[in-house]
């Protein structure tokens, strides 16, 4: 036998390191967009520092062999790692999980399969103004500081998949602004029979504040004739005039809506507040 | 009758003419620690008298020399005696007399007593110089407990000790007859050694038979372990199955969601509670701390406010602040009121709000009011159990070392690393529970079962109260979540009960502290935040 090693420090080093350069990948590959929100960027590289450092520490210690190793208590470093390499889909509202508070039964549903993007005409050209998806978080929270938010040439509000969130805050905050202007908005289809009537459905994307256990569907508010033809969690790229109307007791801007064609889901599916 | 219950142990031995076999195969090494007068030299006499040892050939090292006489007789092979002086040389030096021995005679086994105030490091160093190394391997140390004085030991007998039990593969305890008393010793001895195997000493065919065992290799295992899962995700979930849109995919996203969200902040809480437990001199704080209750629980809020983290880096603070001797109640109020009143938390509920300030201040302040009283209620009630699960916590850290001693900047380093690194295995544990169980809690959706009937007030606001508990939310987001469509007042339960106490807190707490004090904690809180909120909160915001 050569040299004796301290296996323990070893696996715990090499865990370390490869949870800390799995945390820069995902911040560099924007695949934490799934989890968690770009606010928690600077978090999440804080953390890999600190486990890249621990790992470094640690490998100090390999040539001071010690007769008891344990194993188990690594794999908290592992789990993690290993549920993210899986390819993990977006949450949608539709496949069972929705906002846990707003009382949405959506339990039990089938689950979203992307229909919508199989079966849909390419009619989402307008909507998404040649955004490539990896800048498309970043961008959106610049979006709300410097609100340069614009109309259309024609005067219409063409809601772009980065400025989805930005948009409704605006069109919310300054509603009579808005009245009576024309919309063109991209969402899942978003149904809750207990708080919408028959003839109303939301355009709707999943916000997430502050992590996936968070996401709460949020959007504009529609009415349609045919709500009944449309498929819950289906992509849909809806185009009608912003009214304001009184529902539940409050002012509200509703969409009435012209036209409903189906839409590829946006290279980001979630909203990001911030 | 031990004779038969340990006959299995020298049948398995091969037969094999000694001296051939030692030249290709290490000897083997058994190795036998405890404190002075644990018994060390009964048990290897009790070995030696009633195990089934054919024509194995033993070398018995003896590295104390207690009252009790080892009784061997020369067929059994050969002993060698060092005493006090002899442990001052250095290893390559004993090394070199033990090898001597070993080529006077051909042994089979190498049995070693170890003296009980020596570090095992030392008898590691002896046995890894090169001399020694190319002729035996350690296999199994076991160390022998006394059930009664091991807690004195392990507070008053410096650092060989535990470091002796954090060495050791299993441990046997004497003088523990009743079942209690074995809770207690393993509860002690795993405090140091996490997940030991820990034996009744009567219990001899087990402890017989583990000691005389191959070494195990857990670290190998666990690595063939990895490899195999992930060839076998690749061969066959893979190609067969598709993840996404399945109720899998969500409980593995939420749960990825929260632990990449809480990580960091846990991360945090280690580093700082670290540096408290390694930098500040043992009783700085304790010094410091005022000692008047109601002074004490003023500086805890004062405390929460100043340190921005979340419920995540509250809990191993809070652990650290009770071993270092700050006062219950006030390391209770800290634990409680950071969470709610942090600037981020408070930002984060003026957005939510949209700028109700009036919401904002009520949050603040019936969080602050119900952890005020919720230290209070442990002042004017101390409870009879111990908050930690052994009073050893309080001059040991879980990893073994004793924290807060002198010593040179470099060392003051290292134990802050490897305290941190050690908290953060110990309490991450905690962590990847409660982010499983709230996600299934989520993605089962039995809150929005629940939330579909309809509500008076009091029972939305202890719904919403054990929803908070379950749903482990963290709290600079918790007010997004139930500002949206609920009486303000009620979702008040949820954003003051929420931070302060949850499912995931609780499994963190649990490592560390005594079942009997989360319980109590756990029903404090809650019960103290329901009525605060419920008899505040409507008269304060109308809602």
């Amino acid at each position: 036998m050569g040299i004796r090693i301290n296996s323990q420090a070893a696996l715990e080093s090499a865990c370390f390191t490869a949870f800390g350069f799995f945390l820069f990948y995902l911040v560099g590959s924007k695949r934490y967009l799934n989890y968690v929100t770009p606010r928690m960027v600077p978090y999440l590289c804080f953390t890999a520092i600190v486990l890249l450092a621990w790992a470094g520490f640690r490998l100090r210690e390999l040539f001071r062999p010690q007769h008891r190793n344990r194993a188990a208590h690594c794999l908290i470093l592992i789990i993690p790692t290993l549920l993210l390499l899986l390819p993990l889909g977006a949450i949608s509202s539709s496949s069972g999980y929705g906002s846990t508070l707003s009382g949405i039964s959506g339990s039990g549903q089938t689950a979203f399969s992307g229909t919508a993007a199989s079966t849909g005409a390419s009619a989402s050209s307008g909507t998404s103004s040649g955004t490539n998806g990896t800048a498309a978080a970043s961008s959106q929270t610049d979006a709300v500081k410097q609100s340069s938010l614009s109309l259309a040439k024609d005067g219409s509000i063409q809601v772009s998949d980065d400025q989805f969130y930005a948009w409704l805050s605006e069109i919310y905050t300054n509603m009579d602004k808005y009245d009576g202007k024309t919309i063109t908005i991209k969402g899942f289809v978003y149904r809750d029979s207990s708080a919408m009537q028959s003839n109303q459905f939301v355009p709707a994307r999943m916000l997430m504040y502050c992590c996936a256990a968070d996401l709460v569907p949020c959007g504009m508010l529609c009415e349609y004739d045919k709500v009944s033809e449309l498929q819950a969690g289906d992509w849909v790229t809806v185009t009608g005039t912003i009214q304001i109307q009184k529902e539940q007791g409050e002012q509200q801007p509703v969409i009435s809506v012209r036209q409903v064609i189906s839409a590829h889901p946006p290279s980001e599916e979630y909203v990001y507040p911030w | 009758m031990i004779r038969s219950s340990l006959s299995g142990r020298g049948s398995s031995k091969t037969a094999a003419p000694a001296g051939a076999a030692m030249r290709r195969k290490k000897l083997p090494v058994y190795i036998l620690c405890g404190f002075l007068d644990s018994g060390k030299t009964t048990f290897i006499n009790h070995l030696l008298r009633d195990c089934d040892l054919q024509n194995t050939q033993i070398l018995v090292l003896q590295f104390e020399s207690g009252e009790e006489e080892l009784e061997f007789s020369p067929e059994r092979g050969g002993s060698l005696c060092f005493d006090r002086e002899d442990l001052q040389q250095s290893p390559s030096q004993l090394a070199g007399r033990i090898s001597e021995r070993l080529g006077e005679q051909s042994f089979d086994e190498i049995w070693v007593e170890w003296n009980g105030l020596v570090p095992f490091s030392r008898l590691q160093e002896i046995a890894l110089t090169p001399a020694l190394r190319r002729l035996c391997d350690v296999e199994q140390v076991l160390y022998l407990a006394d059930g009664e004085s091991l807690e004195l030991q392990l507070t008053q007998t410096g650092g060989a000790v535990p470091e002796q039990i954090a060495a050791c593969d299993l441990a046997a305890v004497r003088n523990a007859d009743t079942p209690k008393k074995l809770r207690r010793a393993k509860a002690l001895l795993r405090s140091i050694s996490p997940g030991l195997a820990v034996f009744p000493l009567e219990d001899d065919r087990h402890v017989v038979n583990r000691f005389f065992s191959k070494r195990s290799f857990p670290v190998l295992f666990f690595c063939w372990g990895i490899a195999l899962l992930a060839a076998a995700y690749q061969v066959i979930v893979k190609p067969f199955f598709h993840l996404s849109g399945t109720p899998l995919n969500t409980v593995a996203v939420l749960f990825l969601g929260i632990l990449l969200q809480a990580l960091p902040f846990l991360l945090i809480g280690v580093l700082i509670s670290s540096a408290i437990q390694t930098f500040l001199p043992a009783d700085a704080i304790r010094r410091r701390f005022p000692k008047n209750p109601a002074l004490g629980i003023l500086t805890a809020v004062a405390l929460g406010f100043c340190l921005p983290v979340c419920d995540c880096a509250a809990v191993p603070i809070f652990r650290t602040l009770v071993r270092k001797g700050v006062p219950l109640p006030a390391a209770i109020t800290f634990l409680t009121v950071t969470p709610v009143i942090n600037p981020v938390v408070l930002l984060s509920t003026y957005y939510a709000f949209s700028g109700n300030l009036r919401a904002v201040g009520v949050r603040a302040g019936l969080g602050i009011l119900s952890a005020v009283l919720i230290g209070l209620s442990f002042f004017l009630h101390p409870g009879k159990v111990s908050p930690l699960t052994s009073t050893l916590d309080s001059t040991l850290c879980s990893c073994g070392y004793s924290g807060g001693t002198a010593g040179s900047r470099s060392e003051r380093w290292a134990q802050f690393f490897r305290h941190s690194q050690s908290d953060f295995f110990s309490i991450g544990k905690y962590l990847l529970w409660g982010a499983l169980c709230s996600s299934l809690f989520q993605a089962l959706g039995i809150g929005s079962r629940l939330s579909g009937g309809k509500f008076g007030y009091l029972s939305a606001l202890l719904f919403l109260m054990m929803l908070a508990f379950f749903l482990s939310l963290c709290s600079s987001s918790d007010a997004i979540v139930v500002s949206v469509g609920l009486p303000t007042g009620a979702a008040m339960g949820f954003l003051v009960f929420g931070p302060m106490m949850d499912l995931k807190n609780l499994l963190m707490l649990s490592g560390g502290f005594s079942r009997k004090f989360v319980i109590r904690l756990v029903c404090s809180t809650f019960g103290i935040c329901f009525l605060v909120v419920f008899l505040l909160a409507r008269p304060l915001l109308g809602g």
